[in-house]
This record gives structure tokens, C-alpha cells and sequence, in this order.
């Protein structure tokens, strides 16, 4: 496979990582509030499909590829992402 | 730029990623389904959660994450040295995990809480204990790695090794993200 | 054949297919007196045929195991078997035993067996699969610790590969699970619980490791694709195999009494175990496309070829169909079981045996790499009678399954068995059929070892 130059990757990385922290603290804040409800539950796993996402890209590198294997850890997030968005939805009686 | 046809490691090891994930993404589902039908239960349960030690434990598998990608750009440049360490910082982090994990799930035992307890209990340990199955083994594989990048088995022309440990390792990582929102935040 | 230690697989393998030959004509008495339900009694009883038809499988594809094992051994360690003799008074404890036990099957009534051979001083006896005598159970161990004990210092003394490292844990793990057997606790509950740790984590578990070390090493031998590509793929289906299979023992515990996450934990983990069977067949027929010569032995890769197809077809997928706790409410125990069972044990087990004496048997009879062209096209040609016959004895069993499920399971008025079983006569009948056209094939693949053995050895084309 051929190497990504170093600052092509890291830097991304480095900001990818910061952008985790402060998603991760929100969701945190959101969770100690106890509220709960559909909107702030469903931004919660849009969160964490995001850096779900983060991580498919740019740590795990799938940026830098082409074809089939660019897809699979969308994919995979899109299908449990789906699957617990209509559960809440179908929880709040949507 | 010129971009690859294959993801970092080997193969081989994607395959089984993805085995892996399609094992979590069933329990997932599983999970969202059922509390469909016991919302009260899982909003109620849910609140005995530790959601501070959840919020560490994020921290220490992002951050974890975050060395592994250091170790791997280090090698690519033939430094074994800083590999090495950012690896040894990444398993360091996993340990924090394991051990904050480790005491959650001793208050929980204490408090007499079984996988028969209830159904949200039965997920909750289920998925969290699963996942902590996949950290230890994570652990493991990078640590195999890492020794062998203090023997300087690796290199920047052959590091594959590297790449396939660490693409293990983001796994453990991204489904812990979805784990955390799941089971400690969304009701 | 490299190493003259090699030869003592050869009993072993003629001795599988001739109790295979027993086990074949068993499944017809057996699938005929599903339709006439007196043939052959009061002689030989439905229970004693299905005891009979059962035991000779796991005792065959058991002398198949062996064998592959002495034969894979010494080449994969680079060095002669420990003790070749101690191979061969095994084989003949281990047939002689066998066959004790099936005469005493036939011969005297199941509960005066028991009390011939002193089950009240160790209760084991009386449970499905697990009928034998205590006493053969006992031989049983006994002829499995002198092989592990063969196999293991070939094994630690000489070239460890992963291969044969595969092979031998799969083996520990066949010899330490069948000590439940000896396990029978009063609760039924946990009868079942510990009677499925044999069952179960022998066919969905240790098995799987022995099948897929044996197709490792065929696809090495026969391919010539690197080792290091091979043992990779290896690694990760075995990988697979254990983390699905051994949670996967849940989807037996739905329904007999066992807490209730054994509900999710078996629907999830055992509705992956079709996983690593893919990977099996993505693998074969990988190996063989970037294959790096013609063998010879063209029967051999078909077989093998056909292992990793019809594995995951019988026991990826009809396992897959029954898995699911909701589903299995309903099939648990029905005709769909009967059609997993027969096209998983062909497929996984009958198949992996087969592939290895395919290999080893020219080889075996004095061959330097394969049988006569004349041998191997009825070798082929068994291979497809037996498989397409396999094919529709499951389907048969599947419709049967489905409508007994149907009428006696499901509806407003559901039917009584006895009457369901006489309304899904037909497909018992079609079954017997394709079961008449597999004894062809099997017939075809015996006279497959008695022609053309004075015709030249077949030749790679081009």
C-alpha cells in the first residue's frame, strides 16, 4: 500500500481527534442532564455516527482509498445508525 | 493524489473486522428494538449507570485511537523509536479503560446484578462485557506489535504488521463510540 | 508419500468408508421405515436403526479424522510418526470396540445392554448420540489420548506449523469435550446444559478446527500457493469459528430451561457462525484460482472444493434458517433440524474425510501424486451423485419440515403428529429416492478404488 505523506494524514488526524474530544464532552453534558427526548437523542447518535465516521476515514485511513474498501465502516454505520434512529423514533410514538 | 485500492494492514484482518462489527452492529439493533418494547425499564435502569466513567472511558479509547495513528505515521518514516512508545502509551490507555471498566462492573456485581436482573441489565453487561473481551484482545495484539517494533521487526518499507494492528484497534474504538451514546446517554 | 509412518492412515481410511457404507444403509432402512413403520420389526426397531445410523457416522468420520491426522502429521512436522505401532493397535482396539457396540446395538435390547455392560456402576448411557456402553465410552478415551499422545510428540518434537498446531487443538478439544459424556447430573437441565458441551462444541466448535486444517493443508499441497497465504486465512476462520461457535452453543438453550439472555446470546452469536464457513469457501476458491500448478489429482480438489460449498450451504445456511430464538420456537426439533443435520454432516465432515483420502489414498496405494484418469472420472462421478443426492434429501426434509411446521405447529386447528407425518408422506418418500441414488454414488465411489489401477497415473494437462 502506498503511504500517505505525513502531514497530509496527521493533521487531520490531530484536528479529527480534537473535534472527538468536544463531540464526546457534549454527549457527556447532554447525558448528565438526565433529560433525554427524541431530538437530543437522536442528535447524540448523529454525534456519535460522526466521529464513528472520523474514525472510518481518518484513523483507520479509508480517505486515502478507493473502490469497495472505501465503503464497509459507512455502511456499517448507516445500518445500526438506522436501526436505533426508527426504534426512538417508534419509542416516542412516531 | 494517487489514492489505494486496499485499507492499511492486512486483508485479511479487515475481513474479520468487519465479522466483528456486523456482530455488534446485530446487538445494536437488538438492543434499540428491545427497550421498544420495556422504554420505562431502560429509561430507569439506565440512570444507575456510571455516566462519568463513561465519559473517561470515551476519552481513553479516542485518545488510545489517536497514539495508534501516531505509531503508525512513525513507522512509515522508519522511526521504530516513537512507534514504539506512542503503541506503549495506546496499550496504556486501554488499561485505563479496563480498569475504570473493571470497577463499574464491580459495583454493579456488588449490587447483586446479574444478567438475569432485568433485560436492560442483561444488554448492558452483555454488549459492555463483549466489547471489554474485544479491548483485552486489542490490548494483546498491540502489545504483540509493539514488542516486535522493539526488536525492529518493522520497518517504513514493511510495517503491514503495524497497520493491521491498528486497524484492529480503531474497531474496538468505533464501537465503544456507539456503545457510550447507546447505552449510558440516549432515553 | 514421504515418510513410511504415514502408511498406518491407510487402515484407518479403509475402515471409515466401510462403516460409511453402514451408516448409508442404515439411513435407508431408517428412511423407509418413516413411511412403513413396521419394515423390519420387530428385528430391528426405528430406535436401534436411528442409534445405529448416528453412531456409525461419528465413529467413521472419527476413523477419517485419525487417519488424515497420521498422514498430514509427519509430512507437516517433517518427521516420522512417534510410534506407528501404537497406531495400529489402536485402529484395531478402536474397530473392534465399534463393532462390539454396534452388534450390541442389534443384537440385544438396549436396557439388557446397559445391564450387560454395568451402566449402574457409571450411569451414562440413554442419551441421543451419546448411547454407547460406558465401557466403550471408556475405550473410546482411551484410543483418543494414545492418538492425541502420537500425534502431539510428532507434533512438539518436529516442524510446528499452524497447520498441525490447528489440528492438534482441534483434537484436544475433540478428546477434552467428549469427557462430558461421562458428566450425566440428575437435573435435566443440566443434562442437556453439559450433554450439548459434546455435542455442540464438537461439530460448531473443535471440529471446525480439524475441517479446516485438513482443507489447509490439501489446498498447500495441491495448489501450491504459500504457505504464509494459506495459514493467514487459517487463522482468522479459526478465530471466527471459536468466538461464534462457542457462544453459539446458546441456540440450544432456548428452550430447556436455561436463564433467558441464552435466548440473545444464541440468536446473535450462532446467526455469525455462517461466517467463518464463507470465509472458508471465499478461501477455497481463492487458493485454487491463484493456484501455482495443475495437480494431478483433479478428484482431490474437487472434493475439496466441494467441502468448502457444501459446508456452508448445510451448515451455514440451514443452520442460519433455524437459528434465530423466534424461528427455532417454531422448527425446534421438526424436519428442518433432520435437513440441516444431513447436509451440514455431508458437507462439513463426510466431504473434509473424503477430500483427505482423495489426497492420500493414491499416494497411500503406491501412487506418486494421483490415481488413473479411469479412477478419477468415477471418483467425479461419485462426487456428484452423492452431493446432488444430498442436495435433495435436504430439500425433501425442508418442505417436509416446513409443512410439518405449518400443520402441526402453527394455525387455529393445529393437526397431531402422527396425522401431520402421514400428510408429509411424499417428501419421506422422495427422500428414500435421492437416498437410493446417494448409496449409487457411494457404491460408484468404492468401485472407484477397483478400476483402472493398471492404467497409467493421470497427468497434468498441458
Amino acid at each position: 500500500m502506498q503511504d500517505i505523506p505525513r502531514k497530509r494524514w496527521i493533521r487531520p488526524c490531530t484536528l479529527v481527534y480534537l473535534i472527538m474530544v468536544a463531540l464526546t464532552l457534549v454527549t457527556w453534558g447532554i447525558g448528565m442532564t438526565a433529560q433525554g427526548g427524541l431530538e437530543l437523542s437522536l442528535l447524540v447518535l448523529l454525534f456519535a455516527l460522526i466521529k464513528g465516521q472520523m474514525v472510518g476515514d481518518w484513523f483507520m485511513g479509508l480517505h486515502f482509498v478507493q473502490g469497495i474498501w472505501r465503503w464497509p465502516i459507512i455502511i456499517w454505520l448507516f445500518v445500526p445508525g438506522a436501526l436505533i434512529t426508527i426504534a426512538f423514533i417508534l419509542s416516542y410514538g412516531g | 493524489m494517487q489514492k489505494n485500492k486496499y485499507p492499511p494492514g492486512d486483508l485479511a484482518i479487515w475481513i474479520f473486522i468487519l465479522a466483528e462489527l456486523l456482530v455488534f452492529a446485530a446487538f445494536f439493533g437488538a438492543y434499540a428494538f428491545t427497550r421498544l418494547k420495556n422504554v420505562e425499564l431502560f429509561n430507569y435502569y439506565q440512570m444507575t449507570l456510571d455516566r462519568n466513567a463513561a465519559l473517561l472511558n470515551t476519552l481513553a479509547l479516542i485518545t488510545s485511537s489517536y497514539f495508534v495513528v501516531r505509531a503508525v505515521a512513525d513507522i512509515r518514516e522508519d522511526d521504530s523509536k516513537g512507534c514504539k512508545r506512542w503503541l506503549w502509551a495506546a496499550i496504556a490507555m486501554g488499561a485505563f479503560f479496563i480498569v475504570i471498566k473493571g470497577g463499574e462492573y464491580a459495583h454493579h456485581f456488588s449490587a447483586g446484578v446479574t444478567l438475569s436482573s432485568n433485560t436492560f441489565y442483561m444488554f448492558y453487561l452483555s454488549l459492555t462485557f463483549f466489547h471489554f473481551m474485544h479491548v483485552i484482545l486489542g490490548m494483546v495484539i498491540l502489545a504483540a506489535v509493539a514488542l516486535k517494533v522493539g526488536r525492529g521487526g518493522y520497518s517504513a518499507d514493511e510495517h503491514t504488521g503495524v497497520e493491521t494492528g491498528a486497524s484492529y484497534w480503531h474497531m474496538v474504538d468505533l464501537v465503544w463510540l456507539i456503545l457510550f451514546p447507546l447505552i449510558y446517554v440516549m432515553r | 508419500m514421504q515418510y513410511s509412518s504415514q502408511a498406518v492412515a491407510k487402515p484407518y481410511f479403509i475402515a471409515a468408508i466401510g462403516l460409511f457404507v453402514g451408516q448409508i444403509l442404515f439411513g435407508l432402512i431408517l428412511g423407509l421405515q418413516y413411511v412403513l413403520g413396521d419394515f423390519l420389526f420387530p428385528e430391528i426397531p426405528f430406535n436401534v436403526a436411528r442409534m445405529v445410523h448416528t453412531n456409525l457416522l461419528i465413529v467413521w468420520l472419527l476413523f477419517g479424522f485419525m487417519g488424515a491426522a497420521y498422514y498430514l502429521v509427519p509430512e507437516e512436522s517433517e518427521r516420522e510418526l512417534e510410534s506407528p505401532g501404537l497406531a495400529i493397535a489402536m485402529f484395531w482396539i478402536f474397530l473392534v470396540a465399534g463393532a462390539l457396540t454396534i452388534l450390541g446395538y442389534l443384537l440385544v435390547p438396549y436396557a439388557g445392554l446397559a445391564q450387560l455392560t454395568g451402566n449402574d456402576l457409571l450411569p451414562t448411557m440413554g442419551r441421543e448420540f451419546l448411547e454407547q456402553p460406558t465401557i466403550t465410552k471408556l475405550g473410546i478415551v482411551v484410543v483418543a489420548l494414545s492418538f492425541l499422545y502420537n500425534i502431539g510428540m510428532t507434533v512438539l518434537k518436529g516442524r510446528k506449523t499452524v497447520v498441525s498446531l490447528v489440528l492438534l487443538i482441534g483434537l484436544t478439544g475433540l478428546a477434552v469435550f467428549f469427557l462430558f459424556s461421562f458428566y450425566n447430573p440428575d437435573n435435566l437441565v443440566l443434562d442437556k446444559f453439559f450433554w450439548w458441551w459434546v455435542v455442540h462444541l464438537w461439530v460448531e466448535g473443535v471440529w471446525e478446527l480439524i475441517l479446516g486444517s485438513i482443507l489447509a493443508f490439501v489446498l498447500i499441497k495441491t495448489t501450491g500457493v504459500d504457505r504464509e497465504v494459506i495459514e493467514k486465512w487459517l487463522y482468522i476462520i479459526i478465530a471466527m469459528t471459536l468466538i461464534t461457535g462457542i457462544i453459539g452453543t446458546g441456540h440450544h438453550y432456548y428452550w430447556i430451561g436455561t436463564p433467558e439472555y441464552w435466548q440473545w446470546w444464541g440468536s446473535v452469536f450462532s446467526a455469525m457462525e455462517p461466517i467463518p464457513f464463507f470465509m472458508m469457501t471465499v478461501f477455497a476458491f481463492n487458493m485454487v484460482n491463484k493456484r501455482r500448478r495443475e495437480h494431478p489429482n483433479k478428484a482431490a480438489v474437487l472434493w475439496a472444493l466441494g467441502t468448502a460449498t457444501m459446508a456452508f450451504l448445510g451448515a451455514g445456511v440451514w443452520g442460519f434458517l433455524h437459528t434465530l430464538a423466534p424461528v427455532n420456537y417454531y422448527t425446534h426439533g421438526s424436519q428442518i433440524t433432520a435437513a440441516h443435520g444431513h447436509m451440514a454432516f455431508y458437507g462439513a465432515y463426510v466431504m473434509i474425510v473424503l477430500t483427505m483420502i482423495s489426497y492420500a489414498m493414491p499416494m497411500l496405494r503406491g501412487r506418486t501424486a494421483a490415481n488413473s484418469n479411469k479412477s478419477q472420472v468415477l471418483e467425479m462421478w461419485s462426487f456428484w451423485l452423492m452431493t446432488i443426492a444430498i442436495v435433495f434429501i435436504t430439500l425433501f426434509l425442508t418442505a417436509a419440515g416446513i409443512l410439518q411446521v405449518f400443520l402441526q405447529r402453527m394455525g387455529e386447528n393445529p393437526l397431531p403428529f402422527m396425522v401431520v407425518q402421514e400428510k408429509v408422506a411424499l417428501f419421506y418418500w422422495l427422500r428414500e429416492i435421492a437416498g437410493l441414488v446417494f448409496l449409487i454414488g457411494l457404491l460408484t465411489y468404492v468401485a472407484s478404488f477397483f478400476v483402472g489401477n493398471d492404467e497409467p497415473e493421470a497427468k497434468t494437462a498441458g
